[in-house]
C-alpha cells in the first residue's frame, strides 16, 4: 500500500492527500475538501471532453461534402445528360472522370493526365481526349496517341443501366 | 552558505524519495486539473479565480444585476458557435441557403450549433434590453457612470446590428424580405435616406453585394468592435464599481 506523508494511510489510490497535497503536509481537515475538489475537476473535465468530442464530430467533413465516397462506391448520371457524341466530367471516388458516349458505347476515363496531372477533356473534332497543358492526346481506351505522357490513362468500369450511366 | 547547501541536500533527498507511482499520479493531476496540479503552483490560477469569485458585492445587489453578465455569457456562446458555423457557411447567393440546410441536416451536431447560435442570439437581445432597463430604473446611469451608459448604448446598437446582419445570412425568403423592408425603412429617412439605403445594400436591390457586406459586418467588423467596447465597458465598471445602494 502506498504510504503517504503525514502518516496518513489512504484507503483510496487517488486520495486527495497523496495526489494534491504533495508539497503541503497539512492538517487532515483540508483533505476532504481537496478530495472533493479533485473529483469535481474530473467531472468538469469529462464534460469538457464531451464538448470537445462534439465539436470534433461537427468539424469532421461529412461524406456528402467531402465527395467521392470510398473505394467501391459507384457514381450514376442520367443518360440524358450525355448525348451520343457528347461528354461530361464527373467526380467519381474523389477523382474527375470524363464520360464519353459514342455510337459504339459509353467510355469512362480517369481525366488526370499521367504527365503532369492536368485535367483532360473530350475533343469532339479529333475524337480524342486532349490535355490542355502540353497538347497530349489519348484514345478512349486510355492509350497515348500523341505527346509526352509516360503511360496510358486508367479507365473506369462503366455501363448503361436503363436510363442511367453507372461508373464503378 | 552551509545552510543553503543543507537545504539543497534536503531537496535532493526529497527528489529521491519520490516514487514513480507518485510521479505518474502528479502527471495525472497536472493533466486533469490545472486548478490543483503543478501548474497552479507556478501560476496561482486557483487563487486568481478564488479572488474574483469571492470578490464581495454590496448587499443591495440582487438577481436583476445579472442581466449584463448573462448577456456577456451569451456573447461568448455566440462567438464559439459562430466560429463553428463559419466552417461550413458559404456567403454567396447561390450557395448560402444550401450550406445552411447542409449544416442543419447533414453535418454532425450542426443542428445543435446552429440552434444554439439562433437561440443565444435571440435571448441576448432580450437580456441586453433587460440589462438596460435595470440600469435605467435603478438610475445607475447617473454621473459618474454616465459615460459607461453611453458605451452600453453603443453595445446595444451593435447587438441589434449583429441580429440584423445575421438575419440575412441564411438567404431564405424571410431573411431576404426582412432585409429589403428594413433597408427600405432606412430609405425613408429625410435627406440621407436614399444614399444610406443604396450604401447599405451595395446597390439598388438586396443582392450578392448586400450578402457579402452583411457577412463581413457580422463575422469580422462587429465582433472586433464589440470586443473593444466590451473591454471599455468592463474596465469602467471595475474602476467605478457597482452602483448603489439606492
Amino acid at each position: 500500500m502506498l504510504s503517504l506523508r503525514g502518516g496518513h494511510k489512504c484507503p483510496l489510490f487517488l486520495c486527495a492527500k497523496g495526489v494534491i497535497m504533495e508539497h503541503q503536509v497539512q492538517a487532515a481537515k483540508t483533505s476532504r475538501r481537496s478530495f472533493l475538489n479533485f473529483f469535481l475537476g474530473l467531472v468538469l473535465l469529462a464534460g469538457f471532453g464531451g464538448a470537445i468530442k462534439t465539436v470534433f464530430q461537427f468539424l469532421w467533413p461529412p461524406k456528402e461534402i467531402a465527395g467521392g465516397g470510398g473505394a467501391g462506391s459507384t457514381t450514376t448520371i442520367p443518360l440524358a445528360e450525355v448525348p451520343v457524341g457528347g461528354a461530361k466530367t464527373v467526380r467519381h471516388q474523389g477523382k474527375p472522370v470524363v464520360v464519353v458516349r459514342q455510337a459504339t458505347g459509353v467510355y469512362a476515363v480517369i481525366a488526370v493526365c499521367t504527365h503532369l496531372g492536368c485535367i483532360v477533356s473530350w475533343d469532339k473534332e479529333k475524337k480524342l481526349l486532349a490535355c490542355p497543358c502540353h497538347t497530349a492526346f489519348f484514345a478512349l481506351n486510355g492509350a497515348v496517341v500523341m505527346g509526352p505522357p509516360p503511360s496510358p490513362l486508367p479507365v473506369a468500369q462503366v455501363k448503361i443501366v436503363g436510363e442511367q450511366i453507372v461508373i464503378s | 552558505m552551509e545552510e543553503e547547501k543543507e537545504k539543497e541536500k534536503g531537496q535532493e533527498k526529497k527528489f529521491e524519495e519520490r516514487i514513480y507511482l507518485r510521479e505518474s499520479v502528479n502527471l495525472f493531476t497536472l493533466l486533469t486539473g490545472i486548478l490543483y496540479g503543478e501548474l497552479d503552483g507556478r501560476l496561482g490560477i486557483k487563487d486568481a479565480i478564488k479572488k474574483n469569485l469571492k470578490k464581495p458585492v454590496p448587499h443591495h445587489v440582487n438577481l436583476s444585476f445579472c442581466f449584463g453578465g448573462i448577456s456577456f455569457f451569451l456573447f461568448l456562446i455566440l462567438l464559439a458557435t459562430g466560429v463553428l458555423l463559419l466552417m461550413y457557411y458559404r456567403p454567396t447567393t447561390a450557395d448560402a441557403y444550401e450550406s445552411v440546410v447542409l449544416i442543419s441536416n447533414v453535418v454532425s451536431y450542426g443542428w445543435l450549433f446552429r440552434g444554439l447560435h439562433h437561440w443565444a442570439a435571440n435571448i441576448m437581445v432580450l437580456m441586453v434590453i433587460f440589462h438596460m432597463g435595470r440600469v435605467f430604473f435603478y438610475g445607475a446611469y447617473k454621473p459618474p457612470r454616465d459615460f459607461n451608459w453611453v458605451v452600453g448604448m453603443v453595445l446595444l446598437f451593435m447587438t441589434l446590428m449583429f441580429g440584423f446582419s445575421g438575419y440575412l445570412l441564411p438567404w431564405n425568403q424571410i431573411s431576404f424580405w426582412a432585409t429589403t423592408v428594413v433597408t427600405d425603412a432606412m430609405g425613408a429617412l429625410p435627406l440621407v435616406g436614399g444614399t444610406l439605403k443604396y450604401f447599405i445594400r451595395g446597390g439598388p436591390e438586396v443582392s450578392q453585394l448586400t450578402l457579402t457586406r452583411f457577412f463581413a459586418l457580422h463575422v469580422v467588423i462587429l465582433p472586433a468592435a464589440m470586443f473593444a467596447f466590451l473591454f471599455l465597458h468592463f474596465g469602467i465598471l471595475r474602476k467605478q464599481g457597482i452602483s448603489g445602494p439606492f
